[in-house]
């Protein structure tokens, strides 16, 4: 993996790196690369499973009581009319 | 009668006997905590529990015999108390508050517990040793040079310097049952579903499962009986029945077959665990118990399967750490992209970012099949190996971890740590539970760990072989 690629997977992850950082980076990830390779070059077959149980069935909708909207905005970092603050995207 | 000894069940029965009363036995144990601070296994002493054992005992007066009538509890920093601080060891959710009770909380509040405390883990459950945690490593509670294991190395370390007869843990590849092996304790995974996730911060969401530590075998059934159920709050909780642990343990179980997979005792060759084990089929043949080898097919791709299949998914989990809804927002962002990237940047550590940008590499376009679909499939005809197994034995056994306690910082590139998981990461991607026990010692005097596992929801047999163990060691 080179260092062309990384930049990509870390504008794909939203994660700023500096340069040495990502030198870091590259030396681990061969070796992490060549671990998941194991799986990449077996030879099996086998039906892939979503879920590892039976899910439980789906419970009714029904309409219950739920945690407020202004406790749970508490951990929001800016809070206006019940609304979390963003920058403008749109000009 | 030292207090910080008693049992969970002990403390209760000499509350309600009015031997002991709440305030006494919280009191006692916030001290301990408090004693062993350069620990760091807990990140925050709750102030408001003796304010809480008041009331508790006035309940008791008045007729309250929750199951843990005033037991106190230490929760790991992941798992949601109302009011109190979430941080999952990260600095990204520093002043993060939990508005809700996870329903494992619930249900040990609703039995009468007292959550005295929350746990330092690795960021966000993602290690082996509790290194990776924003607020400091933990240290090993036998030798506080070594590490206590992870991530739920904080609850581990708390159970075993008696800071609490009860902690929860969560266990997504060996998280709950390795930091017991290493800090000599017990600690159980459950089957996937047998406990609600409801209010657990998600890490790898078909691996994640709420985990138990004790000091004993039946204080683990007893909490087991307490968190186990179905929960419409989670639809993977399973509305499977839930047995009565706690009574069962003594139930005969001598015509339990057990199953030694060969294909993992290879692996443990030459390592500590390796004689630990053979010990142990000793004393279980001393028991009386009949011993079959069994075969795991593809037990060496089980590393690699678990990894791809946990990056994938706590990269989708830490996805809605954006810098926009929750606590930490970077304050030079200017716009939208900058609040993400500079607040992911600046929150998280450099593991989570590690397993991140490798979750985003086994999903991104062009390595999506190779990657995440084969190990998805891997992990389907691992659970027909293991169904196989199970077809010939009652009970696997197998070592928890390769060794003993390391030392701090001695596992210094990412692969030598993801490499500790080896024996642990099974009973994840099958889905099956298991108990580590302490068993045995290694070169330098450390405790080991056995895994006693069984197909799903045969927890109730693990419990009673665990307890005959432990009474047989205590003889």
């Amino acid at each position: 993996m080179d260092l062309k690629e990384l930049e990509h997977l870390a504008e794909l992850s939203k994660l700023k790196f500096s340069e040495d950082e990502l030198k870091e980076f590259e030396k681990d990830f061969t070796s992490l690369v060549e671990l998941a390779d194991v799986v990449k070059n077996a030879n099996v077959t086998g039906e892939r499973k979503l879920n590892i149980i039976d899910m439980a069935e789906l419970r009714e909708d029904e309409v219950k009581e739920s945690t407020p909207v202004d406790v749970l905005l508490q951990n929001s970092p800016i809070v206006k009319k019940d609304s979390i603050v963003v920058p403008r995207i749109m000009e | 009668m030292e207090i910080i000894k008693l049992s969970a069940k002990e403390i209760r029965e000499k509350i309600l006997n009015k031997e002991l009363t709440c305030v006494e036995v919280v009191t006692a144990f916030v001290d301990q905590a408090k004693k062993n601070e350069k620990y760091n296994a807990v990140l925050e002493v709750f102030e408001d529990a003796i304010e809480i054992a008041k009331e508790m005992d006035e309940k008791v007066a008045n007729g309250f015999k929750g199951k843990l009538a005033g037991v106190p509890v230490i929760i790991k920093d992941n798992i949601m108390y109302e009011g109190k601080i979430c941080s999952c060891s990260s600095k990204f959710l520093e002043k993060y508050i939990a508005q809700y009770n996870s329903t494992a909380v619930q249900k040990l509040l609703d039995e009468g517990a007292i959550i005295i405390g929350r746990a330092n883990m690795d960021e966000f459950a993602m290690g082996s040793s509790t290194e990776n945690s924003a607020y400091g490593i933990t240290l090993n509670p036998i030798d506080p040079t070594r590490v206590p294991g992870g991530s739920s190395g904080g609850s581990a370390c708390a159970v075993a310097l008696d800071m609490c007869p009860i902690a929860l843990g969560t266990d997504t590849g060996g998280s709950v049952r390795q930091p017991a092996s290493y800090c000599g304790i017990y600690g159980l995974k459950p089957t996937y579903g047998r406990i609600s996730r409801y209010g657990i911060v998600a890490y790898g969401s078909s691996l994640d499962q709420v985990g138990i530590f004790s000091k004993n075998v039946e204080d683990n059934a007893i909490v087991l009986e307490i968190l186990a159920g179905y929960d419409e709050h989670d639809s993977t909780s399973a509305k499977h029945p839930v047995d009565s642990y706690s009574l069962k343990l003594n139930d005969d179980i001598s015509n339990l077959k057990i199953g030694v997979p060969k294909e993992i005792v290879e692996m443990a060759k030459g390592s500590d665990s390796e004689q630990n084990l053979a010990n142990f089929i000793n004393t279980l043949k001393s028991l009386g118990f009949e011993i079959v080898d069994v075969s795991i097919k593809n037990s060496d791709l089980m590393l690699s399967t678990y990894y791809i299949i946990a990056w994938a998914e706590a990269t989708s989990n830490l996805s809605r750490f954006d810098g926009v809804k929750y606590t930490t927002r970077s304050e030079t962002a200017r716009n939208l992209q900058e609040i993400y990237k500079e607040s992911r940047s600046e929150g998280f550590g450099k593991e989570v970012k590690r397993r991140i940008m490798l979750g985003n590499y086994v999903l991104s376009s062009g390595f999506y099949d190779a990657y995440y679909k084969k190990a998805k499939a891997l992990q389907g005809s691992l659970i027909e190996e293991y169904n196989k197994a199970f077809k010939a034995c009652d009970i696997l056994i197998i070592p928890t971890a390769l060794g003993e306690a390391f030392k701090i910082g001695s596992k210094a590139s990412p692969i030598d740590a993801y490499k500790e998981d080896v024996f642990t990461i099974s009973a994840n991607v099958v889905g099956i539970p298991s108990l580590s026990i302490p068993f045995g010692k290694g070169a330098n005097g450390m405790p080991l760990g056995i895994q006693i596992m069984a197909n799903k929801f045969d927890e109730a047999k693990i419990l009673s072989l665990a307890k005959l163990i432990e009474d047989k060691i205590g003889e």
